[in-house]
């Protein structure tokens, strides 16, 4: 889960306008913060695909585990974007994508490991002229039914996506609490 | 004569300003580089620094100019658990309230002067252990004690249309 806290920072006076604030427009102002929760899966999927090496259209399984859980919606906002447990089963390559790195090897300081069995997809070898193109399909095999493996040496960078998200969120719920704020001001000022 | 384009004197100010603290609070043979894929060819530690997503925000409505909100990387490549401890808490001290924005020029490939234009402004940070998996000996030497901070820059350098 990305987890937000909400801290209010200042004088007790500006905490209690944005309370006021939020409690008058609330119903308007919890939908738009779980919109934001969307969109911010969204964002996240949207840098994995991005540099994804795979042919385009097909979502992958790590963009697709990428979801928003809506935990409670009485009188709160509670929701969780990517669930760890879910990410440690189904996609236990999700640190690996988010941070980069070396493949990591077998017990001890041994060489990384090998990529199973398969060919790439722009058999019959990778283009040097057109570098890291291709999907390596595991288990594919050649037309003479051969399938071959490699030991991977250079260290792939990360993705980032999780920190993509929780800055896009956090950017994005400091805009719509001014701008709550500022509604109420206004209003305030109308009616007196 | 040409100059750096503002991602690249983003990360070459960082980069300055990193080795400055380093020598000024006696770390020494920590090397700071640009980029990631090369901190696997240098001796621990490493500090790596990358400029990513950049948000362009209009400085009025419906004028041109606009300032620029980037997302930064910085990764420690430490020698051991203490060190990477050490580290980051350093470098978070020394970069969270703000950095120097130099514009470099070079002069076949070298930086022949750099002028101070501004402080870049730290909104906002992440600092957590990188890529961390339970038994540590099955990775790289670099990969073991990594660290990860994440910086929310903005850079009140009004820029125009060409």
């Amino acid at each position: 889960m990305v987890k937000v806290r909400l801290k209010t920072i200042g004088k007790p006076k500006a905490f209690d306008r944005i309370s006021y604030a939020l409690q008058k427009q609330w119903f308007l102002w919890q939908e738009e913060v779980y919109e934001l929760g969307e969109k911010t899966v969204e964002v996240m999927r949207d840098r994995i695909e991005q540099t994804r090496k795979r042919e385009k259209g097909k979502e992958g399984s790590l963009a697709s585990l990428i979801e928003m859980e809506v935990i409670d919606t009485t009188g709160k906002i509670h929701f969780g974007i990517g669930n760890i447990e879910k990410l440690k089963e189904q996609a236990p390559y999700y640190k690996f994508i988010n941070d980069g790195g070396k493949i990591p090897g077998q017990k001890g300081n041994s060489p990384p490991k090998r990529v199973p069995y398969g060919i790439f997809s722009n058999y019959p070898k990778p283009s040097s002229e057109v570098p890291q193109t291709g999907r390596w399909i595991e288990k594919g095999k050649d037309e003479e039914g051969k399938s071959y493996t490699f030991i991977p040496k250079k260290a792939v960078e990360g993705k980032h996506f999780i920190e993509a998200g929780i800055f896009f969120f956090k950017r994005k719920l400091k805009e719509i609490l001014k701008k709550y704020v500022a509604m109420t001001r206004k209003e305030t000022r109308k009616h007196g | 004569m040409a100059n750096y384009g503002v991602s690249r004197n983003i990360e070459a100010s960082l980069i300055d300003y990193l080795n400055e603290k380093l020598e000024e609070y006696n770390w020494r043979n920590v090397n700071v580089i640009k980029g990631f894929k090369r901190a696997y060819d240098l001796d621990l530690p490493v500090i790596a620094v990358m400029v990513d997503e950049t948000t362009h925000k209009r400085v009025g409505i419906g004028g041109n100019e606009t300032y620029r909100e980037v997302l930064l990387h910085i990764y420690i490549f430490a020698k051991s658990d203490g060190q990477r401890l050490d580290l980051k808490d350093f470098v978070v001290d020394i970069v969270k309230g703000s950095l120097p924005y130099y514009e470099y020029t070079i002069e076949h490939g070298k930086v022949v002067s750099k002028n101070y234009v501004c402080q870049m402004f730290v909104n906002d940070i992440i600092d957590r252990k990188a890529y961390a998996i339970d038994d540590i000996s099955n990775l790289d030497v670099h990969d073991r004690y990594r660290h990860y901070i994440g910086l929310y820059l903005s850079i009140p350098r009004v820029e125009g249309v060409r």
